[in-house]
């Protein structure tokens, strides 16, 4: 009897240290398109989101002593992080740290601009080191954090204009966001890491397949990603959140975005399986069109790629793969109903098929 | 055991009868003394006798008459033949009625057997799969298709609306569920395999210190199948042995013991008429070795090292392979191994897919064999592997929308932007105590509200969804609840869900051929739209018939996707209807 008591109390004293431990990695990603900002000026600005960020943040590094913060920026012209970020380096030492934070994919970019970059930034560096974004008398953990956050979000605005088209690059971001999650897991594997990502983009402007292959490894990696969709509704992040356990929510109430930041998005992902998380109940799964970026109902699917089309396309060939679709399949695809029954049977098969096609009943 | 014969006349030939039992099957013969007639010899099978008719004692004439029917449908077969000696002619009749009486029993005890089992006949053939679960033949499988009825209720519900009431066509109905026809041709032809019975049978001792056995025929079937010198041992001896007392003598034998793989003490008494049947079970099982042997390949493994050999390996040969063995136990080893592979082989065909009708013959298989075993394999040039690469592209640049609303933006209409961005950013610090003023009190708390109700229908749907389970296991321990609150009437309940199953079994059919294109399904496109029609009236006469308001408002949300697509897929028809109208018109 004793024995076994014993047993019992040792095995308390082990468990007690690791669950008072239990480090979470918040990280944001803040679509900053700055176009879009502008045209809902009227509803909602970057200033508010960014002060409901920056207490929800705050809240977060307030939980516990270890937790941390990483802060993405979906912009324009590529994903770069706001936090943490090296501000304290020299100058020519930061653009170099900022090409090393962004993906590939961006590099050309910067190259395209690193002209224009340095005839401007000597007076924006000088500036910034007199702005003091936040009070001093702050908490020191917030204040390091927030300073950088904002700091960079206005370096952002203040830097050149890409020459490249702007595209959303929410893809990049996440991608960036799991390879840092990543690599904190790494030197920490008790680390619990989420996503939250700040969405103001509609979903046609989103990249399908690279946003969800990013889907697919979050849903690996086990990190959920939470959505705070604003103005559009998405279809196509209610997929990405429900995939990873995460939460969706959009959010029309903007006045109370404070509230949703700190309850429905502040639930730790070791909280997740016990919690019942206020996420969006219906949950659309529909898939996009390959070739105008539309949810689609009654589509086409490429059996090569597993593309998504909403109609056949005029070179009977798959826009993603380039394979060929079968000239008999098309056919029967194309293939008007037949209602009445026309004299002249040989008209009728021979008649090309007109570009309006029945829908077919596969998804 | 002498043979019973005895001169008797067919079709006024002379001849003599004679009944042979130790044939199989056993056979009444008659030959006739002249071999010049046209028939010399008549042969019926003992087992295919139905009746037998003599003239009585009293009379005359002696003749017997044995009508034998070959299986269930045949036509019955009248042989007649005419003693000459009442005595001869007696003796044949009696050893008949004997031989008959018994065939009876034994039929009539398998029949009980079949009858328990309760149609023991399978579903389909399972020895060519491929073949019985051809889409056509399952269609044209009645009897499964009924069996699949009785066994699922809500097929049969809908089978009954659908097919029964609105006349749909039973083959339309299947068409498009023959993979639930063929999951249950599959799932109810599944059979238990051999297995080795002597293990099974274990003799109990009586209060009366009396040995008892019981055995099934299926047992005893078994037994023979698997231990053809117990068949043999049988054949020899039952007639003269009641069935009885050879099982009775055969499970104290010393016969049964070896086949059973016991070890036969020399002091054990055994039985002395089947004990003599141990030295010929060697024969059978040599047959069978060389049955089942492998044969030894012609070619030495080149890539067989020295750990393949068993004699020049650390470990000492295995135990069956000393010449020294104890042979008892060698011998019991290898019986084992016997029946094991037996029962393998008895299975080879069945539930596979190689045993199509154009399989190969055994000899073709063993050429192959022979062949694949003379091949070098290393000399022949590798075969390289080739595939498609898939580029896939990337839609981003392709996006029309994003053209429209984001690529005409020139830089400087972005870079406008940008500042204004910026200047709205700059126009004011930011100032946190913003976020939670009194102004905004009431919209928090809304927000907090939202988020509440949120939970609430979350975890009210929880409760039904499978998320909350862990397992699998614990999913399926789980029995599915209802949705439906438990104050909705059940009858009315029923009610609706037959009537939207059978909305949906109408619309599935009128799609599949709508679609299809095909000039020949016009008339059935055409009925399937009025019983479309007829759907929504169904559908509007069910939820008019409810009294009670509240479901009857609750009875309507739940039919309105149905209503949707039913007259969606209507006005799709009259819209076709109308184009190809105007087509041909012009």
């Amino acid at each position: 009897m004793d024995a076994i008591t014993e047993k019992a109390f040792i095995k308390d004293d082990i468990g007690k240290p690791t669950t008072e431990e239990s480090p979470s990695l918040l990280t944001i990603i803040l679509d900053t398109n700055p176009t879009l900002w502008n045209q809902i000026s009227n509803k909602f600005t970057l200033k508010s989101m960014i002060e409901s960020l920056v207490i929800a943040i705050n809240a977060h590094l307030a939980l516990n002593n270890a937790n941390q913060v990483a802060v993405i920026a979906s912009h324009s012209d590529g994903a770069r992080f706001f936090y943490p970020y090296k501000a304290k380096q020299q100058h020519s030492d930061q653009e170099q740290q900022e090409r090393q934070d962004q993906p590939i994919t961006q590099m050309e970019n910067q190259q395209d601009s690193d002209g224009d970059n340095r005839s401007a930034s000597p007076e924006i560096v000088a500036e910034k080191e007199k702005t003091k974004y936040v009070n001093h008398q702050m908490y020191r953990q917030f204040r390091l954090v927030d300073e950088t956050f904002i700091e960079s979000l206005f370096e952002l605005f203040n830097g050149p204009i890409p020459n490249k088209p702007p595209q959303n690059s929410l893809s990049s971001s996440l991608t960036l966001a799991l390879t840092y999650i990543n690599k904190q897991q790494l030197l920490n594997s008790v680390l619990k890491a989420r996503i939250l990502v700040v969405n103001i983009s509609p979903d046609e402007h989103l990249k399908y397949i690279p946003v969800m292959n990013s889907i697919f490894a979050a849903q690996k990696m086990k990190i959920p990603i939470d959505v705070c969709q604003i103005i559009n509704d998405s279809t196509f992040l209610q997929q990405a959140s429900d995939a990873t356990n995460g939460v969706y929510l959009h959010i029309e109430n903007l006045a109370g975005l404070i509230q949703y930041l700190t309850t429905t998005f502040f639930i730790d992902p070791s909280l997740r399986n016990i919690l019942i998380t206020p996420t969006s109940g219906n949950i659309d799964f529909r898939a996009s069109c390959f070739l105008t970026g539309k949810v689609v109902d009654i589509g086409y699917v490429c059996s090569v790629c597993l593309c998504i089309l909403s109609s056949i396309p005029k070179d009977n060939k798959c826009p993603a793969c380039d394979s060929e679709f079968d000239n008999h399949v098309l056919m029967k695809l194309k293939k008007k109903p037949v209602v009445v029954k026309t004299k002249k049977k040989k008209r009728k098969l021979n008649d090309t098929p007109t570009p309006g096609v029945t829908p077919s009943p596969h998804v | 055991m002498s043979l019973i014969s005895g001169a008797a006349t067919y079709k006024k030939k002379s001849g003599l009868v004679t009944i042979y039992e130790d044939r199989s099957p056993s056979i009444l013969q008659w030959r006739a003394a002249d071999n010049e007639v046209e028939f010399p010899s008549v042969e019926m099978v003992l087992s295919t006798i139905t009746q037998m008719k003599a003239t009585p004692a009293t009379s005359e004439v002696m003749k017997l008459m044995i009508i034998t029917k070959a299986s269930e449908g045949a036509e019955p077969v009248n042989y007649v033949f005419t003693f000459g000696n009442r005595l001869v002619m007696d003796n044949v009749k009696d050893a008949l009625q004997q031989i008959v009486a018994r065939y009876k029993s034994a039929a009539q005890a398998t029949q009980f057997v079949n009858d328990s089992k309760e149609k023991e006949k399978p579903l389909i053939n399972t020895t060519f799969l491929d073949d019985a679960l051809d889409t056509k033949k399952l269609l044209k499988n009645h009897q499964l298709q009924q069996k699949l009825l009785l066994d699922d209720k809500t097929l049969m519900a809908t089978f009954k609306e659908a097919v029964m009431k609105q006349g749909l066509d039973p083959q339309e109905f299947w068409t498009t569920r023959v993979h639930l026809l063929r999951a249950f041709a599959l799932s109810n032809s599944q059979k238990r395999g051999p297995y080795n019975v002597l293990s099974t049978i274990k003799p109990t001792a009586t209060s009366d210190n009396q040995v008892n056995v019981s055995v099934t025929r299926e047992k005893i079937h078994a037994i023979f199948e698997q231990y053809p010198v117990v068949r043999k041992a049988y054949d020899d001896n039952v007639p003269r042995l009641s069935e009885g007392e050879f099982w009775s003598r055969f499970f104290s034998s010393k016969l049964f013991r070896k086949l059973r793989g016991e070890k036969v003490a020399t002091n054990v008494r055994g039985d002395f008429i089947l004990d003599k049947y141990i030295s010929m079970d060697v024969d059978y099982e040599e047959h069978e070795d060389e049955q089942l042997n492998h044969k030894v390949n012609k070619i030495i493994d080149l890539e067989g090292n020295q750990e393949d050999d068993p004699s020049k390996l650390g470990n000492a040969p295995d135990m069956t392979m000393k010449p020294n063995a104890v042979p008892e136990t060698v011998s019991v080893l290898r019986s084992m191994n016997r029946l094991s592979q037996k029962m393998m082989m008895s299975l080879e065909h069945e539930y596979s897919r190689a045993a199509t009708p154009e399989s190969k013959s055994k000899e073709a298989e063993e050429d192959e064999k022979i062949r694949q075993e003379m091949q070098f394999a290393d000399l022949e040039t590798p075969q390289k592997i080739e595939y498609m690469e898939i580029h896939v592209k990337q839609e981003g640049q392709k996006n029309p929308d994003q053209v429209q609303s984001n690529g005409q933006l020139s830089r400087q209409q972005y870079a406008d932007n940008v500042r204004k961005l910026k200047r709205s950013l700059e126009e004011s610090p930011i100032e946190l105590l913003d976020v939670f003023n009194e102004k905004k009190k009431p919209h928090i708390e809304a927000a907090s509200k939202e988020i509440i109700h949120l939970v609430k229908t979350n975890a009210k749907q929880s409760k039904q969804s499978w998320h909350i389970y862990r397992s699998l296991e614990e999913q399926s321990n789980h029995e599915v609840v209802d949705e439906i609150d438990n104050s909705f009437d059940k009858v009315l309940l029923e009610q609706l869900r037959i009537t939207h199953a059978t909305s949906v079994e109408f619309l599935r059919h009128f799609w599949l051929h709508f679609s299809s294109g095909d000039e020949k399904s016009i008339n059935q496109i055409k009925s399937l739209s009025g019983s479309l029609a007829k759907s929504i009236e169904r559908i509007k006469v069910v939820t008019d018939s409810i009294q009670d308001p509240k479901i009857k408002e609750q009875s309507a949300i739940f039919f309105k996707p149905t209503k949707d697509s039913l007259t969606n897929a209507i006005l799709k028809y009259n819209g076709a209807v109308k184009e190809s109208s105007n087509g041909s018109v012009l």
